[in-house]
């Protein structure tokens, strides 16, 4: 969801002191990144999640807010990383230093029952227990705000966690929830964490929500000022742009949010159009302005770039681009790319089209034509399909088990628009397997 | 497209075989068993689809009778181009042999794809399997029902221009086993698998050590917590160990002092003789006075003894009458005076007369130099004054010659003085100067002495007056030592005559020799010297007894004073100094001990003072006593075992804390579970793009295989038509056809009536037959799309019954005839029967026959 405007984040004045907080969540410390086969990218990204710390930290010294709140998954309690544990720790002892409180909510990554219990957190941080509490925060002798928050138990928390919370009466200030959740249309498939909506989180009464577990940055709700701040680092392609957590001021008339860039890797889709390349040094030529492009296009904060380039456009080196390495050579050649920032090239997805006339080719009536026909008909049948891709892959699956079980495995997880994307991708095959004629006798 | 020749350079038993003509239609090869028609077969095949691609299966095909390897042919295309094909073995093996080809003009073609372009997807082994085959190729069904095949015989009608489906699939195949297996820049699934599976394994060993990372911790924290526990104890333990071993040393100090106390107590006998060390050391001052008079005592009384009677010795030689007094009074001076004088004088006159002696053969020498000198200067001075008169003479008369002749010359103008009368004399300048130069040479050789001679004869001559002067110096000498002995002999004269005048002055009579004098005035000497050396020594002696008594007295009385005796010599006599020596050691050992005991005992107490602080130092001594100290040793020991046991814990704690803290601090700052999970998700990920590439590959095969059934489906029902009415007609009505089943490809015959049958159940011409129909049916369905092959069979009608194989032989020669959308085929037939010939060439009476005869081919 897009960022509201400023004017529509006003909310009435309540009358209480100005408080400034900076709000992160999901760091998800040291965690693995999937879909990466580069070993140096890899280190890079997982150096990256500390890095996000290490900035989060110079922020609240540099910002000076009256404290911080974490909403959950600041690691990933599978990797079983102490390393990432120690490291809040000594972001922790450095906010103490900087005379920062800390607001902690474990989600459902970094359960409660996930901290490591000899490595304790300082004075300074206040970890959240499974039930809902709140601590006030003072400025200048006066209560200024009422932190509410709750940690999830256990990895799959599955209560309206949101439900339990209430304002306190006692305070007539600013109240603060943080809760890691999914609130209802905000998530795809993980709706069972900590579910709820954003009815549920205004019936608390509550004047700001600082919410994690959803990746993408977002404001639900002016007033209440509810926030997703989103990932501090991108974990995966599917993770655009900056990253980072948000510092709010709470004036005596409104809540403003402020975005600080907190990831140093960014993840992007570079849209490679080959229309009309005719050969090699062009597709060279086109791919190293592609990314000095990018280059240009990144911000400051930004100091690497993870790209996927996605091949389009129709060009008669369509099936090279296919059948040999022509895209991991210039991958070697020219990534990383060195400049500011560095770009990392993660794949190629070649969705490029040969120089036919696949309309005429549907007309024929031969062999080629008969294909494609049913290539047609397929792609409008789903579940035909999937009954095709399945006959396919069974059909040739070799009697090796391992082998078979990989096989299954990484075909069974496929959706319906991967499964269009592999008929799309076979039907380049069938061309290129049928026309031109392959030479099979001696002659 | 048909065969309009071939030749065969070298192929089995044929060497250079050539056939040409050949019709578009039926040829007819006949030839006995082993005359070559399977290796004529062969050949075509070869020629056509290329050589086996099995080197020991080319070997069987190497020519046997000479000849290059291969051959060539001619092929008409329906174009009614010509194209020469020629094939020789070679190369790589997959290529089939060294393929080339050529136009009608015997032009080159560089297109290699043309021949396969011709065969429009026909591959060798199809080709061998359907358009040329033999009897035993024929029998079996297998041969069409391989994939490749059917692909093959459909992909005519696949689709001009397109790879048939079988080779895509075969190429699709190969790249999904490709894909599973990897290449040299990827690994195989496999490889990825068992990295999955290990990376797996890794982790969970490594995810089980992560999680003991509280356990550690704690245990760490538990270790530390006991660790300064441990040494809070030891610490204390210290204290009282240094508490104790503090009184350990007072209690050693303050027994020192009490010993100390003991030792001086002990002293006290020897107080005596501290207090008369001083007067000892006083005495001993004395004692080298004392031991010097000792040691000269003896001496010194045997040296007075010996003046004693050195003294009456002398006395008595002076004879009677002498006596100290006597000696005394004696001026012993004059004898002297005298005895001088006569010394003197005699010598004086020794002297003298050495002298006169001396002189004598001094002036004979000289006088005899003298004479010897003064006779050569005679003789020197006696001799010419010139030294050669006639040289003079001759020199002289040379140079009035001379003169003459230059006189001649010059005044008279004569150049020439006759002598004889054929001799005369030149003269000229140069003979006159000539004659003056000798003349004056010759003169200054008989000239007077002169230069060096001369100086010689005056030197001579001024030592001669030398040698006079020194003998005359001799003689005056001589004279004055003879002078000289005069004069002493006078004056020795007078000192005898004192000499009588002063030995009678002194009583001894007159004459006496100086000599005699001389040993009387030493004896007098002598004695008054003995007397004197008696005095000394008596004074000395008295000296020594002072100095030894001031010894022995003080000595003697402080020996009595200590009770003690003196050391005795062996001869019973005491031994003072000695004595003196040994109450001095024992008097100076007894002090050095007393100061020492009481130095001791002061620093001792001084400490004990000052340890006592502010106690009273009488108060604290007394909290000492002698049995204290095992007691305190105990303790001591009791603590040090204490202490021991808590030291050898901590070390033990010390080294868990170590390895734990080690292990925390691995776990801490360890990387390896992240890499393994990174590595982890990183094959997974490669192993994602695998399967996707593989899955692609497979559905794109699925989706060709799907397409081509649903092709064939269209399709297969014209073939199966063709194959009936082929096979209907061969067997004259008894079959009515087949039918194919495309779920399995499987054949059955349909009888005329009832069920139908599997083509096994037929006779063996019966299946030979429903097999050849299929074939023909096949190519007919091919040729349809694409260019007629040539047919190659090889006697495939043996186990056919007469009746079927005239219709059979009718059946094939319609194939070679056009008809309806099937174009004509040619046929080239191999048989070794006779009745097939007749079979054949009643079917048509027009096809050409060739006999094969040991390798050759003739029309």
């Amino acid at each position: 969801m897009p960022e509201l405007a400023p004017e529509e984040k006003r909310i009435k004045p309540r009358g209480f002191l100005t408080v400034r907080y900076i709000h992160a969540a999901d760091l998800h410390l040291d965690t693995a990144f999937y879909g990466i086969a580069d070993v140096r990218l890899a280190k890079l990204l997982r150096k990256a999640t500390f890095t996000a710390l290490d900035r989060l930290v110079q922020f609240c010294e540099s910002e000076k807010p009256d404290f911080l709140v974490l909403a959950g998954d600041i690691y990933n309690q599978e990797d079983c990383s102490i390393k990432a544990q120690l490291a809040l720790r000594d972001a922790c002892l450095s906010l103490q230093r900087a005379a920062v409180r800390v607001f902690l909510a474990h989600g459902n990554h970094d359960p409660l029952s996930s901290r490591l219990a000899t490595v304790a957190l300082p004075d300074n941080v206040t970890v959240f227990g499974t039930a809902p509490e709140s601590h006030v925060v003072e400025k200048q002798g006066a209560v200024v705000a009422v932190v509410h928050g709750i940690s999830h138990e256990r990895a799959g928390e599955s209560k309206n966690l949101a439900s339990l919370f209430s304002r306190d009466q006692a305070h007539d200030c600013f109240q603060l929830g943080v809760l890691h959740c999914a609130v209802t249309g905000q998530t795809g498939k993980d709706r069972s964490y900590a579910p709820c909506s954003v009815a549920d989180l205004r019936a608390s009464g509550l004047d700001a929500w600082a919410l994690g577990h959803v990746h993408e940055r977002c404001v639900l709700s002016p007033t209440p000022f509810i926030a997703y701040c989103g990932n501090a680092q991108g974990l995966h392609i599917n993770e655009e742009g900056d990253r980072g957590c948000l510092l709010v001021t709470v004036g005596s008339t409104a809540c403003e949010s402020k975005f600080l860039p907190l990831g140093q890797v960014q993840w992007k889709t570079l849209a490679f159009d080959l229309e009309g390349a005719a050969n090699v040094n062009d597709v060279e030529a086109r791919l190293t302005r592609l990314l000095k492009d990018a280059a240009a296009g990144a911000n400051n904060a930004c100091a690497d770039i993870v790209a996927r380039v996605t091949c389009t456009g129709c060009t008669a080196l369509d099936a090279q681009l296919r059948n040999t390495d022509l895209l991991q050579t210039l991958k070697g050649r020219l990534a990383p790319y060195a400049g500011s920032p560095n770009i990392w090239l993660k794949d190629f997805r070649v969705e490029t089209s040969p120089e036919i006339d696949r309309e005429q080719y549907l007309l024929r009536e031969d062999l080629l034509g008969c294909t494609l026909q049913r290539i047609d008909a397929l792609s409008k049948d789903r579940a035909e399909l999937q009954s095709v891709i399945n006959a396919a892959i069974g059909g040739r699956t070799p009697r090796n088990a391992s082998t078979k079980n990989l096989l299954a495995m990484h075909t069974a997880q496929l959706d319906d628009e991967q499964r269009l994307l592999l008929l799309r991708e076979a039907e380049r095959l069938c061309i290129a397997s049928l026309s031109p004629s392959a030479r099979s006798c001696h002659t | 497209m048909y065969i309009e020749s071939f030749k065969i350079d070298g192929f089995g038993i044929f060497a250079g075989a050539v056939v040409e003509s050949l019709s578009p239609g039926l040829s007819i090869f006949m030839g006995d068993n082993e005359a070559g028609k399977s290796t004529c077969l062969e050949f075509l095949r070869v020629i056509l689809t290329g050589y086996p691609a099995s080197k020991a299966a080319i070997d069987k095909l190497a020519p046997v009778r000479g000849g290059s390897p291969g051959g060539s042919l001619v092929l008409r295309t329906d174009g009614n181009k010509t194209l020469h094909v020629t094939r020789k073995p070679g190369g790589l093996l997959k290529n089939g042999g060294l393929l080339s080809l050529a136009d009608s003009d015997g032009h080159p073609l560089k297109d290699s794809g043309l021949l396969q372009a011709i065969f429009h997807g026909i591959s060798a082994n199809v080709y061998r399997a359907v358009f040329g085959f033999s009897l035993y190729e024929l029998q079996t069904f297998d041969t069409l029902t391989q994939g490749n095949v059917s692909s093959a015989l459909y992909g005519a009608s696949f689709g001009p221009g397109l790879t048939p489906p079988g080779v895509a699939q075969q190429n699709l195949d190969n790249k999904m086993k490709r894909i599973l297996a990897g290449d040299k820049n990827s690994p195989s699934m496999a490889d990825y698998a068992a990295e999955l599976e290990q990376l797996t394994d890794n982790i969970k060993a490594v995810t089980a050590r992560h999680e003991q990372y509280d356990e550690f911790a704690s245990e760490l924290d538990k270790k530390r917590s006991l660790l300064t526990e441990q040494r809070g104890r030891k610490n204390g333990l210290d204290k009282e160990r240094a508490r104790l071993q503090h009184r350990l040393d007072l209690w050693k100090q303050w027994d020192d002092w009490r010993k100390a106390g003991k030792e001086l107590e002990s002293l006290a006998p020897d107080s005596a003789l501290r207090d008369a060390l001083p007067e000892m050391n006083t005495l001993a001052q004395h004692k080298s006075l004392y031991q010097n008079a000792v040691n000269s005592q003896s001496e010194l009384s045997a040296s007075l003894t010996r003046a004693r009677e050195e003294k009456n010795h002398f006395l008595h030689s002076l004879g009677e009458g002498w006596d100290c007094a006597r000696i005394r009074a004696t001026d012993r001076s004059l004898h002297q005076a005298a005895v001088n004088n006569i010394n003197r004088a005699n010598d004086e006159i020794e002297c003298a007369r050495r002298a006169v002696d001396k002189a004598e053969p001094a002036i004979d020498r000289e006088n005899e130099l003298l004479q010897e000198t003064d006779l050569r200067l005679k003789s020197n001075l006696a001799s010419s004054s010139a030294k050669n008169l006639p040289l003079m003479a001759l020199g002289l008369t040379l140079i009035v010659c001379g003169f003459a002749l230059l006189a001649a010359y010059w005044r008279f103008d004569v150049t020439a003085l006759p002598v004889t009368e054929t001799l005369a004399l030149p003269i000229s300048p140069l003979s006159g100067c000539l004659a003056l130069l000798c003349g004056v040479t010759f003169l200054a050789g008989g000239l007077l002495r002169s230069g060096l001679e001369a100086k010689r004869y005056r030197q001579e001559r001024e030592y001669l007056q030398k040698r006079r002067d020194a003998y005359a110096l001799h003689i005056a000498l001589q004279k004055q030592a003879a002078e000289r002995m005069q004069g002493a002999e006078k004056r020795l004269c007078a000192a005898k005559k004192a000499w009588n005048a002063y030995t009678e002055g002194l009583g001894l009579g007159k004459d006496l020799e100086p000599a005699t004098v001389r040993a009387a005035l030493v004896s007098m000497e002598k004695f008054l010297a003995a007397e004197a050396e008696c005095g000394h020594l008596t004074k000395i002696l008295a000296e020594n007894s002072k100095n030894q008594e001031a010894l022995r007295a003080p000595l003697q009385e402080l020996l009595v004073r200590l009770e003690r005796l003196p050391l005795l010599y062996a001869n019973g006599e005491p031994d003072w100094a000695t004595t003196l020596d040994m109450l001095l050691k024992d008097a100076q050992d007894a002090s050095d001990r007393h100061t020492k005991i009481a130095t001791r005992k002061q620093i001792v107490e001084d400490a004990l003072r000052r340890a006592a602080d502010k106690t009273p130092l009488e108060e604290f001594l007394a909290s000492f006593s002698p049995d204290e100290e095992a007691g305190l040793m105990r303790n001591r020991s009791d603590l040090e075992g204490k202490y021991a046991a808590l030291q050898e814990a901590e070390q033990e704690i010390q080294g868990n804390i170590a390895v734990l803290d080690h292990t925390v601090k691995t776990l801490s700052t360890a990387d390896d579970l992240a890499e393994l999970r990174q590595r982890w998700e990183a094959v997974q990920e490669a192993l994602r793009v695998m399967c996707l590439d593989w899955a692609r590959h497979a559905l794109a095969y699925e989706l060709i295989a799907q397409a081509q059934r649903q092709f064939q489906n269209e399709h297969q029902p014209r073939i199966v038509r063709d194959v009936s009415a082929m096979f209907k007609s061969i067997t004259g009505g008894r079959w009515r056809g087949i039918s194919v089943s495309l779920a399995d490809s499987s054949l059955n015959i349909l009888p005329d009536h009832g069920a139908s049958l599997s083509p096994e159940s037929l006779s063996r011409g019966a299946q030979e037959q429903v097999y050849l129909a299929l074939r023909l049916a096949y190519i007919k369905n091919h040729a349809r799309q694409a260019c007629a092959l040539p047919l190659v069979m090889d006697d495939v009608l043996v186990n056919f019954d007469p009746t079927r194989a005239e219709r059979t032989a009718n059946a094939l020669v319609q194939f070679t005839e056009k008809t309806g959308d099937c174009p004509s085929h040619q046929i080239l037939y191999f048989t070794c029967h006779p009745h097939t010939v007749d079979a054949l060439s009643k079917a048509a009476p027009n096809a050409a026959l060739f006999r094969i005869e040991d390798g050759r081919i003739r029309a």
